[in-house]
Formats: structure tokens, sequence, C-alpha cells
């Protein structure tokens, strides 16, 4: 997902008027940077605050948007972009539909979050109370000791995928900073690089 | 703000495509050997000598670091736009499938000497990802108004790990084989040093650290979780690394001195 930011217009006309008057596209990178630099401390404040929900290894998604969040300086303002196929419906929300295959796959265990139903190869499709699933398959487990054969069970029937033509979210708005909370630290940024020009004799 | 499609991360991308495929039988050890303008312009798994496998993983990586909002019919008929890409497990399956159809066996199965096993892969694919997104931050950076700004940064942990490496003391060391006593502090436990400093190269030296990758920006080593994030002046100044007025000099790539 990516936004296109002109923050001046939620600056005071007082501010709105420094920057201007400054020459507002040459801070530009300034307010960016800071926008940035604000998502970038988001996410990774999100990503401490959101475990893999079944637990299990840490996928680390909100690093992941973290690293994938980029800028592009404008001539009237900036774009930040989160580069990440998951940022936009975690943000937004929404009914996902499978891309490549008729069904989704929703892990039901630890074991089998962050992977694909193709890595197991002892999966096999099952109903289990009007709900599809992909669960193990039956198969006898055999340990063994020094001497030999040790124990004998079986393994199966756990469910490791409940399917579904389609999933809707809801929409996580805490994985970004207010639009005020925004504007605020490229204003502070953009006063702040000001004064030291003013300071320098440079403005 | 209004919400739109993803614009390309180019200097990520940009990273990402000078590098060529090599297929290669040398150790990690052995290749850390090689020119790191080689290693630089290099897709490389230590001992993988499939050029078909290393392609598809390649192809992964950019399309991880590269998707789309493209368009199809929603449920009730209408167009809806969606996010096109991939991730890294799907890039996984992909690449064990191949390696699957092409007979490959491994001396070790399971372990990271495997090229089909999980660690193997996430490993290649998230180190690939993480240096592509590393530099083009870094590269974003070198802006002079943003380095005039943010003169300095601090390492910070992005992702935890059930084993930490002592970020700290490798940190000390690189601002000692820095050959300068300024600009970097460890100041209650902080580890800041100026943007371009030496110390950052020094960090992910791989003769300094054999773990290192070669670049001075995150994730310096492998599977390190850690990251950087920008200290302004104020609080550079604060901190005793730099003045109100002197300016860091922007630096290029080295694949770009390179091309240059």
């Amino acid at each position: 997902m990516a936004f296109k930011v002109n923050l001046l217009d939620r600056a005071t006309p007082a501010v709105r008027g420094r920057i201007q008057a400054f020459g507002g596209g040459n801070l530009n990178p300034v307010m960016g940077r800071a926008v940035l630099n604000l998502m970038r401390a988001n996410f990774l404040k999100w990503n401490g605050a959101n475990a893999n929900k079944l637990g299990g290894p840490r996928t680390n998604l909100g690093a992941q948007f973290m690293r994938s969040t980029n800028l592009l300086i404008l001539a009237d303002g900036f774009v930040v972009s989160v580069n990440h196929v998951a940022a936009r419906q975690r943000y937004e929300g929404g009914t996902i539909r499978p891309q490549r295959s008729k069904l989704l796959t929703i892990p039901a265990i630890p074991e089998a979050y962050g992977k694909r139903a193709r890595e197991f190869n002892n999966l096999r499709f099952a109903v289990l109370n009007g709900q599809p699933a992909l669960i193990e398959a039956d198969a006898t487990k055999v340990g063994f000791g020094k001497r030999g054969v040790k124990n004998k069970g079986s393994v199966g029937g756990k469910v490791f995928y409940w399917l579904a033509k389609s999933v809707t979210q809801t929409g996580d708005k805490s994985l970004l900073p207010s639009e005020q909370g925004m504007t605020d630290v490229a204003v502070q940024a953009a006063d702040s690089f000001m004064q030291r020009q003013e300071q320098r004799g440079q403005a | 703000m209004t919400l739109s499609s993803p614009i390309p991360f180019r200097d990520a991308l940009k990273r990402h495509d000078v590098r060529q495929v090599l297929p290669t039988n040398m150790t990690t050890a052995e290749l850390r050997e090689l020119d790191q303008a080689i290693l630089d312009r290099s897709f490389w798994s230590a001992q993988n000598t499939i050029t078909s496998a290393l392609d598809e993983l390649k192809s992964g990586v950019r399309e991880i670091l590269n998707p789309e909002t493209k368009t199809r019919l929603g449920a009730d008929g209408q167009p809806e736009s969606y996010t096109a890409g991939t991730d890294v497990a799907t890039v996984r399956l992909k690449a064990k499938e191949l390696y699957r159809k092409l007979g490959y066996e491994a001396e070790q199965p399971g372990t990271i000497l495997d090229h089909s096993s999980d660690a193997r892969i996430n490993l290649v694919v998230k180190t690939n990802v993480e240096v592509a997104q590393g530099y083009g931050n870094w590269r974003a950076s070198q802006d002079p108004a943003i380095l005039d700004e943010w003169p300095a940064q601090e390492l910070i942990r992005a992702e935890e790990r059930d084993q930490k490496r002592d970020w700290l003391q490798r940190f000390r060391l690189a601002g000692q084989m820095s050959g300068r006593t300024d600009g970097w502090t460890v100041e209650g436990g902080r580890m800041v040093a100026l943007k371009n400093h030496p110390l950052w190269e020094r960090l992910g030296d791989p003769a300094l650290f054999e773990d290192g990758l070669g670049n001075p920006y995150p994730p310096f080593a492998f599977n390190s979780g850690m990251d950087v994030q920008d200290v302004d002046r104020d609080q550079a100044m604060a901190l005793g690394i730099i003045d109100r007025d002197t300016q860091i000099e922007p630096q290029q790539g080295s694949f770009e001195k390179e091309a240059a």
C-alpha cells in the first residue's frame, strides 16, 4: 500500500506560511523522512505487540513491514509506500480469496503457521462437522531404542488447516500512526531543519 | 492521505537486479575470499551449483520485494483491487518442488547444508530480501537534507532471537577497528554512530565477524534480526558525536562505484 501525503493541509496557517516562505519543496525530504521514521517505529512497536495468534515460531510481520517501507519525494509532497503483499489487507481488512487455488488454507496449529499446505506430504482432505480441512494422515509411529523397537503407536487426525472459499478480516488501524501524528513529526522536523539553517546563516 | 498502489522500492530492486546468478561449489568461507565487488553483483548460495534453483530463488526474492496492485472480478461480479505478490513460504514451496523435480538429494537431509531444507531456503530468501531493503533505506538516507537532520543512526533489535549475538561487543570492536575514536558511542547501552562512519563497514565485515555480510547496512550478519533507526542532530549532539555544523558526506553503494 502507499499513500501520498500532503501534510501541509493539516498544518496551522502560521506553520504553513513559514514552510512555504523557506521554500517548501526543499523540506519535502526532511518531512518525508520524519514520517517514514515514525511509520517504521510504529511497525516495530506493532511487531512487539502482535505475535502469531497460534504461537510457534514468529514470522515478525511488523518487522517485515518496517523493512518494506520506503519514500518517494515529489515536488508537492511525498509518497510513503509499504511494499509488502500483506500490508494493505492487514491495515484495511476485507475479504481474502485464493489467488492460485480454489480454497484458502487457514492454519489450525502452530506447526502449520508460516507454511504452505503442500510442504507437508502427510495431509489428507477431510470434512469435520461440515467444515473441510486438511488433517494428518493416519500412520504408525515407531520409536527405536538400543534393542530395537522401543515404542509403537499411531498418529493421525490432527487438523493442520481449515479450508475456506474466502475469509473476511477486520482491519487493524493501529498499524499506521494517526494522520495528526504524522503531521506533527513532519512539522517538527521541518522546524528543526529551518531553525538550524537560520542559525548557520544559510536561510 | 489517500491509500493507493505501492510504488516500487526502486533502490531495493536496483540492488537486487544487479546480481547475476552464480552457481558455485565454494563454501561460504571460500566465497568470502572473493572481492566484495564480485559478491555484490552475484546471487549465490554456498555450494549450490543448481542454476535453475538459484534462478527460482532470485525471482522469488524479486517478487517479495515488488508486490503490485491488480484488479480482478469480485464475488459480486464487480472489479476489485488486490495486492498480488508472494511471501517466503510460497517461494520456499516452489523451490522445494523444483528440487524434488530435479531429483536433488542432500547428503545431510533437513540440515542447513541441505539446499531444499526450510532452514536453508529461508536463510537465502530472507537474507537477500533484507539486504536489498537495507540498501534501499541506506541509499535513501544519503540525501543531503536527510543527512543534515539525521546525521547518525542507532543499531537496534528488530526481531527477537532465542540466541542473541553480543551486538554491544561487536559494535565496540567495529568502532575500535574503524580507525576513528570520534563519531560513535555506546553511552547508556545505546549503539550510535554517524552515518557513513567506517564503523558500519566494520560491523558487517566478514574479515572481522565470520557471519558478516559485507555491507555497511542491515542486516549486517546472517539472520541477525538487527536494523538501524535514525538519530536526529540534536540527540547526536547531546551524545557528543557531532556538532551543529558538521556535514556528513553522501556515499554511493560499492556496486554503484563499480558501474560508475
